[in-house]
């Protein structure tokens, strides 16, 4: 018989507001070396390489996602009434159809058709700081860049790159923590973008062209399509999930390099390490930290009952540093050989990355770029982060220099 | 039994790389590679576990 988690003895995570990223994951480090499992103020933590991946391939478990306003406290029925099924929390069969009628437009073929422009928009950017040896690297390449390989992917003209940018920040703010005071703001711009997606849905739909509003629209499997309604989610969906997140990595991965200037030369003398720097990067400061699921039914795990409605936090941030998978955790090395396990960054199971073809590629063609136009990187000052919040994280400002050319 | 991926969907998630690492690959290139179409023994079993997880249902099984 399984013992009911309420009954055992468990390390408990405090949240300290106070707690800088390093002194929190410091602390959930050492609790992973004795625990798998720990409590915590919503409900429990996965903090292991195996029980992470367990808890995100085991499908009684599903998305909280779609309950990130709920467990801020927010009750308004206008808006809760409006939250409808997403990719990003569907689950069983709605969750197959959905994936399977978008896969194609996600697929590692459509994300290097974007390569060349992913290279231009990062060169584009960095010109205008290229010839000073100085950039505040967040502010002028990190946060601006992917919104154009969103808009372009999309199908959004290049004049409404800064209104997008706009909402998409906007919307984001769910994730910051923050959701009584900004709740306004973040319905307003939710229901902006959803007018504006659905105009240009209207414009594809008389007139296609070569974008993934254009192929959703096609999309279609034995007669199935998307309605607009679901369109719109999707639109909504990619949004979410493909800026914060990139512009977040991209901006670890700068400062992480920044503080290793022996890596960041092996990477410039050998660009074939790009992709492998890449998964390093996301592996040893990744972007997303964690994610929750709940439990659909009552669930038996590595001898332990967890009652349905049970909300679990998988630690990606301690799964990464798991030293039974990956050897010397906590050296950065982007020679480190693959060991046949992936980083949990992307997730696993079911609702792993649906973007990770298009994540990789942004960063390493932005690495590239970025390796052979910025000699002797370095740190020109304090990297500021972002509040640890229920989401994304990265550095706010990041001020580096380097060899001007 | 027989292993087919539908390309023109598989998103290449690696979810069916961690779950039967003998029977597929990821490669460097990030497109997937079926490395057994007809696995036996424990492959079977794990096979069928990748078709059933992988996020884009792109695996089928014909048994």
């Amino acid at each position: 018989m399984a013992t009911p988690v309420a009954d055992i003895q468990l390390p408990s995570i405090p949240v300290l507001l106070d707690q800088s990223r390093s002194e929190r994951l410091a602390l959930l480090r050492e609790t992973a070396a004795d625990s798998w499992l720990a409590r915590n103020e919503i409900g429990y933590s996965v903090l292991t390489y195996e029980s992470v991946m367990g808890i995100l391939r085991d499908k009684r478990w599903h998305s909280a996602t779609g309950l990130v306003a709920q467990m801020q406290g927010i009750s308004d029925d206008a808006f809760l009434s409006r939250r409808r099924v997403s990719i990003l929390n569907a689950e069983g069969e709605v969750h197959v159809r959905l994936r399977r009628l978008v896969a194609p437009a996600f697929s590692p073929r459509s994300a290097d058709r974007l390569r060349p422009f992913m290279r231009q928009t990062v060169n584009e950017l960095f010109d205008a700081v290229a010839h000073t040896g100085k950039a505040e690297i967040v502010r002028d390449v990190c946060e601006p860049y992917p919104i154009p390989i969103i808009c372009e992917l999309l199908g959004a003209p290049k004049e409404d790159w800064k209104l997008f940018s706009r909402l998409a920040t906007d919307v984001l703010r769910i994730f910051g923590g923050n959701l009584a005071e900004e709740f306004p703001l973040i319905v307003a711009a939710q229901q902006e973008l959803e007018t504006y997606t659905e105009g240009l849905i209207a414009d594809r739909r008389s007139q296609p062209a070569d974008d993934l509003i254009t192929d959703l629209i096609a999309a279609e499997e034995s007669g199935d399509k998307l309605n607009t309604e679901e369109l719109t989610m999707m639109v909504e969906a990619v949004i979410v999930g493909g800026t914060d997140t990139t512009r977040n990595q991209l901006g670890l991965a700068i400062a992480l390099f920044a503080e290793h200037p022996e890596q960041w030369e092996i990477l410039r003398n050998d660009l074939s390490l790009v992709p492998r720097a890449v998964e390093e990067v996301m592996r040893f400061s990744g972007a997303v930290s964690g994610t929750i699921r709940f439990a659909s039914e009552d669930i038996e795990y590595n001898g332990v009952l967890f009652p349905k409605g049970t909300f679990m936090s998988t630690s990606m941030s301690t799964g990464n540093f798991d030293a039974s998978v990956f050897p010397t955790p906590n050296v950065f090395d982007i020679t480190r050989e693959p060991v046949g396990q992936p980083h949990l960054s992307l997730g696993a199971g079911i609702h792993y990355c649906l973007g990770a073809s298009l994540a990789r590629a942004e960063l390493q063609e932005a690495f590239s770029v970025l390796a052979e136009r910025m000699p002797n990187l370095s740190l020109n000052g304090v990297v500021e982060y972002k509040p640890t919040g229920v989401g994304i994280f990265g550095p706010s400002s990041l001020p580096v220099s380097f060899s001007a050319q | 039994m027989k292993v087919t991926v539908d390309f023109d969907i598989c998103a290449s998630t690696g979810a069916c790389t961690q779950i039967a690492p003998e029977v597929f690959e990821i490669r460097t290139d990030g497109y997937l590679y079926i490395l057994q179409e007809n696995p036996t023994g424990a492959n079977e079993e794990l096979a069928r576990q990748a078709a059933d997880l992988c996020p884009t249902a792109a695996i089928t099984i014909e048994e």
